[in-house]
């Protein structure tokens, strides 16, 4: 396939995916966690059905890094910001101090491991460990949301879950940035930082193009140049970092998040990035997925298991924080913890990320293990979360039970016609929607 | 709030904030090429992209407080940031931006079309038609005159007559051309309406379809003057029958699809002509058919033979700014500063004749029509311009004269240079003269929700 047919073919994936993702709540399908894209990759990827070239897809490497530091500027926008406020301080603290136990028990595992069964020198070990840490931190909001909306679960532990899922995406961020210090370079790109230096000079560009960003965005009262000031901004600042041998992801993080945190009018940036989310995010699954292959030079099986235990185990441990902290008796700490295992977008653009700097079998095992992080979380993470919120009293026994929520649009045309028509007994009667209910559920996982 | 009143708004302090960010983004792609100096691949595209993105935008939007257009400014940031000037975009990095230059041309293609309506053909038919015949026949016989007498002072001196003759008529096409990319440009910032921006709308883009024409009959006809075994073979002729005709066919069945999704979706506007642009400019090239005018009569079937036009012309307006300020930028950074100064002189000689026999054609033409007195005064702004649509032409030629690819392109470039230059400051002068700046809508400003 030709990179610019496949080109066409993702910004048509873009389109179709975006008005299906749209749509999901009304048809009742769709994975939690938005990841069925990183499966259709995998399919279609050349270790599979081979309906995407292997060279094709080298080919849109650079492309592929734009796009997943692209999300990175999104994710930075975004962060520490949930349900229209702030994140409280010792929520962030938390939910940071969480990823980076997930991540020191399951690089530190992966290490090990690797160290036992492989030939890798220390440096390609280092790496694999960050890397698996890396993509093993995060619980995917999106997840989180998707449980916490659909099944209309208020109250204290959906509130924790949510804000600490918003705090965690730093950590991985931090890790990426910090392999890039390490990672090989292409020869005459590469630049001797040391590692502290090539960390600032990371912060000091994306604060530099997020100020710029925030200023010019402000004084700019025309949607139409506020695309130009974004993008251009974006692509300089990725491009910048990036030959300079650092992370394009962490840079348009700390961008993103210095943008927001500058602007008068963050909400109008962040309103502007969002809809640039799907259309990016959905072609850049698939090409993660399109990468994703079995390492069979190496023994890579075990890795993938124990980071996958580690994480299990570092989760658990996270939901019996969250039970302690907040005294919910009635919760199982297993469960919560359980509950927790969602892994997403990020996790994946961060192995993805990996594969595409490292270009070794190291960055291809923490692809693996990533996506093994995405199918794991998926399948059992909405399932445990929803019964933590059940046990915790969050989530309406009645709602919890039916196995497809009635979408709001469905309940909401029902509320028009008992407006309009015979009143119904009280058990025919739809379930009160809250005021955040009244919109697409999952429209919009934020 | 219209682009003029935003930019008219802007007070000392933004301007400083705007200078200030000028100096940041020039300052981080000096500092990361300075210190990482090898071609960067994807990476340099990207960055140069980024920047040239910005650095377009705000050098534009600091020199409109003189009153230049915002064209200029695209122009000049390429310029600075060129391989002649700082070098922080290389000859590779520009050279990998050309499908990006392709989709950008594309779009302004589709604008154009869209931008023609036929009641504005129709309303000025008798002008149009003096117009093209006086400014294209006076242009290119001026021109090749021109060529003629300073042939001597350029790469051919030493051609024989007849092959001096066959590349004059060459460029005397080539010089016929204008450039819809700088008056959609024009028309973007300043959002004009009146008799000058119709004729002038009218003029450039059928003025395309004749350029078009007019090169392939004239490389049809030097055939033989370059090569005496060579006879006059209508093989160029059909060649271009079939280009023009396929062009024709394949953009009105893209004018057709886009209705229909314009009627029954509407969504993702932006993403579809960014998959159109990219998937459709490909085929095309593929198969040999010309995409300029494909994309053309595209913009027209949707403006004309449907009630979607304002929805594919809002969409399109909306890419504009990015757009432009991208082609206009790699424009000034593809601008070969020392091949400038080499051939200078006897290029805006060449350009002095061509400005000169337009501003003669332009009245003459005025006065046969009856125009009234704005067009007939200013009728010849919008038609001095030349950009991506010349620089494609002199491509098309040199491809079939490869003997004289390089003088003729080296020439035809630095021409293209200086009448980009000067052509956008001379069509604003024009609208602002003619009081037609600021006149038409202002595009409202959507929420950013509907974008993408």
């Amino acid at each position: 396939m030709s990179p610019i047919l496949l080109l066409t073919g993702l910004l048509a994936l873009a389109y179709f995916g975006t008005m299906l993702v749209e749509r999901r709540s009304m048809r009742g399908f769709g994975l939690p966690s938005g990841t069925e894209f990183l499966l259709v990759g995998v399919l279609i990827g050349p270790r599979f059905m081979g309906l995407i070239s292997t060279p094709a897809l080298t080919s849109f490497g650079g492309l592929t890094a734009v796009a997943l530091a692209w999300l990175a500027l999104i994710i930075g926008a975004h962060y520490g910001w949930a349900r229209g406020r702030r994140v409280p301080a010792r929520r962030m603290l938390l939910g940071v101090g969480l990823a980076s136990v997930a991540v020191v028990m399951t690089g530190a595992a992966a290490g090990l491991v690797a160290w036992l069964v492989t030939d890798l020198d220390w440096r390609d070990l280092l790496l694999l460990a960050m890397g698996v840490g890396a993509v093993s931190a995060e619980t995917t909001r999106h997840a989180v949301r998707w449980v916490i909306e659909r099944y209309a679960a208020e109250g204290p532990l959906s509130e924790l879950i949510g804000d600490a899922t918003e705090a965690d995406d730093a950590v991985p961020i931090l890790m990426l940035a910090l392999i890039a210090t390490m990672a090989p370079h292409e020869g005459s790109l590469a630049l001797s930082f040391p590692g502290w230096a090539a960390l600032l000079s990371t912060v000091g560009i994306g604060a530099a193009m997020g100020a710029t960003c925030a200023a010019l965005f402000d004084i700019e009262p025309r949607t139409t140049q506020r695309w130009g000031i974004v993008v251009g901004t974006g692509l300089l600042a990725v491009g910048a970092s990036t030959r300079l041998g650092l992370s394009g992801i962490a840079t348009t993080f700390v961008m993103g998040l210095t943008a927001a945190s500058l602007s008068r009018q963050r909400a109008a940036l962040e309103a502007l990035l969002t809809t640039t989310e799907r259309a990016v995010m959905l072609p850049a699954l698939v090409l993660a997925g399109a990468h994703v292959g079995f390492p069979d030079r190496m023994p890579f099986l075990p890795i993938v298991i124990v980071a996958v235990a580690g994480r299990v185990a570092a989760k658990l441990l996270a939901g019996r924080l969250f039970r302690r902290s907040l005294k919910q008796e009635g919760v199982g700490s297993r469960t919560l913890g359980l509950g927790l295992l969602p892994a997403g977008v990020l996790s994946v653009t961060a192995g993805f990320a990996c594969a595409l700097q490292l270009q070794t079998i190291v960055g291809e095992i923490i692809l693996a293990v990533a996506v093994t992080h995405a199918i794991v979380g998926e399948i059992v993470g909405p399932v445990f979360l929803r019964r933590a919120l059940r046990s915790a009293g969050e989530i309406r026994s009645a709602a919890a039970d039916t196995p497809h929520p009635v979408p709001a649009r469905v309940i909401e045309g029902a509320r028009r016609l008992v407006a309009r028509g015979p009143r119904l007994r009280s058990s025919e009667r739809p379930p009160k929607l809250r005021a955040s209910q009244s919109s697409d559920i999952g429209d919009d996982p934020r | 709030m219209s682009a003029l009143e935003a930019t008219q708004s802007k007070s000392a302090s933004a301007r400083l904030v705007q200078a200030a960010a000028l100096v940041v983004t020039f300052g981080l792609l000096l500092t990361a090429t300075r210190l990482a100096p090898a071609e960067a691949g994807v990476v340099g595209t990207v960055a140069g992209l980024g920047f040239l993105l910005l650095a377009g935008t705000l050098t534009s939007e600091l020199i409109e407080a003189l009153g230049i257009p915002h064209l200029t400014g695209y122009l000049l940031a390429g310029v600075l940031a060129g391989p002649d000037v700082l070098a922080l975009i290389d000859r590779a990095t520009l050279a990998q931006l050309g499908p990006v230059n392709t989709l950008a041309l594309s779009l302004i293609a589709l604008a154009g079309g869209a931008e023609l309506h036929i009641e504005l053909l129709r309303s000025t038919a008798r002008s149009l038609a003096w117009a093209s015949l006086l400014q294209h026949s006076l242009v290119m016989m001026a021109s090749v005159a021109a060529f003629i007498a300073l042939a001597p002072f350029t790469p051919f001196a030493d051609l024989r007559p007849a092959s001096l003759w066959g590349v004059a008529l060459l460029w005397g096409a080539v010089a016929a051309t204008r450039s819809p990319a700088a008056l959609l440009g024009i028309i973007s910032q300043l959002r004009p309406k009146g008799p000058l921006t119709t004729f002038s709308i009218a003029f450039v883009m059928l003025s395309d379809l004749l350029c078009i024409v007019i090169v392939a009959f004239t490389m049809a006809l030097v055939r033989p003057l370059f090569d005496a075994s060579a006879i006059f073979s209508f093989n160029d002729i059909r060649q271009l029958v079939r280009e023009l005709v396929g062009s024709v066919a394949l953009g009105g069945a893209v004018g057709l699809a886009l209705s229909i999704y314009l009627k029954l979706f509407g969504k993702n506007r932006l993403l579809v002509l960014l998959a159109l642009g990219v998937g459709l400019a490909e085929l095309l090239r593929y198969i040999q058919f010309d995409a300029l005018l494909a994309f053309l009569v595209a913009g027209f079937f949707v403006r004309n033979f449907s009630e979607q036009g304002p929805k594919l012309l809002e969409a399109v307006q909306r890419t504009g700014v990015i757009v432009f300020v991208i082609f206009f930028a790699v424009a000034g950074a593809k601008i070969e500063l020392a091949l400038l100064a080499k051939v200078g002189g006897v290029v805006l000689a060449l350009c002095a004749v061509r400005f000169a026999t337009t501003l003669l054609a332009a009245r003459a033409s005025s006065k046969l029509a009856a125009d009234e007195p704005v067009l007939r005064r200013w009728g010849w702004s919008a038609l001095i311009s030349q950009a991506g649509f010349t620089l494609g032409i002199t491509m098309v030629v040199a491809r079939a004269f490869p003997s004289i690819a390089d003088a003729f392109t080296t020439l035809a470039i630095a021409a293209v240079a200086i009448n980009e230059t000067i052509g956008p400051v001379l069509f604003k002068i024009g609208l602002d003269r003619a009081g037609e700046s600021g006149a038409g809508d202002a595009s409202s400003e959507r929420p950013p929700s509907s974008a993408l």
